[in-house]
């Protein structure tokens, strides 16, 4: 079942209501996610300030893309 | 063959490196912005890779996963090895995506068997598609992969075990993860399976975070910092063969001195490596 541990990683470097669940009550959005009761016994004591921190630095590197990308499309709509 | 040591290709930096180029014996380039380059530049940069050991560097394929990689983005990456003829191609030990979700950057996996096992079947399928395997480069994390079951050396050696990948040692990311795991940055690069190093990344970072809890950042916009250099010493001495060293910068960047300065730093540091293993062989 790791793939649904992935899953919820990347939804808590994505979404911060989910982060902010998972840190509520780990075990419980473990298991909800579709993740063992294994996996689930190892989210137990999450390093809140290590994933709040990670989930800002990935919301910034999206930022910088989509911004990069912005610029690439205008660039090619002007035809520069 | 000798120790090489070069800077990353970046546009906002063609133009010094070319003027500098004696001073390096390879480069890197991102393959996603040469795979979102144009024709033009893709045949400029066919004629720099038959005149420098070049190598592309993918950030985007999310090899250690237990989903598998994306078939276009691997066809894309195969046309650019195929299109520009590099040395080698490298990625990273990451996770970038899952179906639905795009992370939008490299993220530490749990450190799980059935992510090494998910890694290794990527690398083998990309080694299919692109006629190569890459290197594989180990990533930073702010914390410890949430979910993981074993050491970072140990999940790395079983990748390479299984894939038959050689390892990008990004010693910045090393040094990052000792810290922000309360490791010692040394211990925990004797750990890793260093025979199996076929080349290495210096870049630098800066400390985030609340006082008390601070975690270092893997950011590349900083000089790298001397324990980097520290470790570099020291996997000098170890590392049985030559070295391929490769300096990352991707903002924020300095005037070109500045980072041939950051080379000549890490050609001193390997140096230093070799001559503590030749005097400690003597002694």
């Amino acid at each position: 079942m790791s793939q649904a541990l992935e899953r919820l990683l990347a939804m808590i470097y994505t979404d911060s209501a989910a982060l902010e669940r998972f840190l509520a009550d780990p075990i419980t959005e473990a298991l909800g996610a579709g993740c063992t009761k294994e996996e689930a016994a190892r989210l137990e004591a999450p390093d809140a300030s290590g994933l709040r921190l990670a989930h800002q630095s990935f919301h910034r590197k999206r930022t910088l893309k989509h911004a990069l990308s912005s610029k690439v499309w205008w660039r090619w709509l002007m035809g520069r | 063959m000798n120790d090489r040591f070069g800077i990353g290709w970046r546009p906002e930096l063609s133009a010094g490196l070319l003027a500098h180029g004696e001073q390096m014996d390879l480069t890197e380039l991102i393959l996603e912005d040469a795979a979102a380059a144009s024709p033009r530049h893709h045949r400029a940069y066919r004629t720099l890779a038959s005149q420098v050991p070049f190598w592309l560097h993918g950030t985007s394929l999310g090899m250690a996963s237990t989903f598998p990689s994306d078939e276009k983005r691997l066809a894309r990456c195969a046309r650019m090895v195929e299109v520009i003829g590099p040395e080698g191609w490298s990625e990273h030990l990451a996770f970038v995506r899952v179906p639905g979700i795009e992370i939008g950057h490299l993220a530490a996996p749990p450190r799980t068997l059935e992510t090494a096992e998910g890694a290794a079947q990527n690398l083998r399928r990309a080694a299919r598609i692109v006629g190569s395997l890459p290197l594989v480069e180990n990533v930073a994390s702010l914390m410890r992969p949430p979910g993981s079951t074993l050491p970072e050396a140990e999940w790395i050696r079983l990748i390479l075990e299984a894939s038959g990948a050689e390892l990008l040692l990004d010693l910045h990311n090393l040094y990052a993860n000792a810290m922000n795991e309360g490791e010692d940055p040394t211990q925990r690069l004797l750990a890793f399976p260093l025979d199996r190093v076929g080349q290495v990344h210096v870049a630098g970072g800066r400390w985030i975070g609340a006082p008390g809890a601070l975690k270092r950042l893997d950011d590349h916009l900083h000089p790298t910092p001397p324990e980097v250099y520290g470790l570099l010493e020291t996997l000098a001495k170890v590392h049985p063969g030559p070295l391929n060293v490769v300096l990352e910068r991707d903002g924020a960047y300095p005037a070109i001195p500045d980072l041939l300065a950051e080379l000549e730093l890490a050609r001193e540091a390997v140096v230093r490596g070799r001559q503590r293993r030749v005097l400690e062989a003597a002694s």
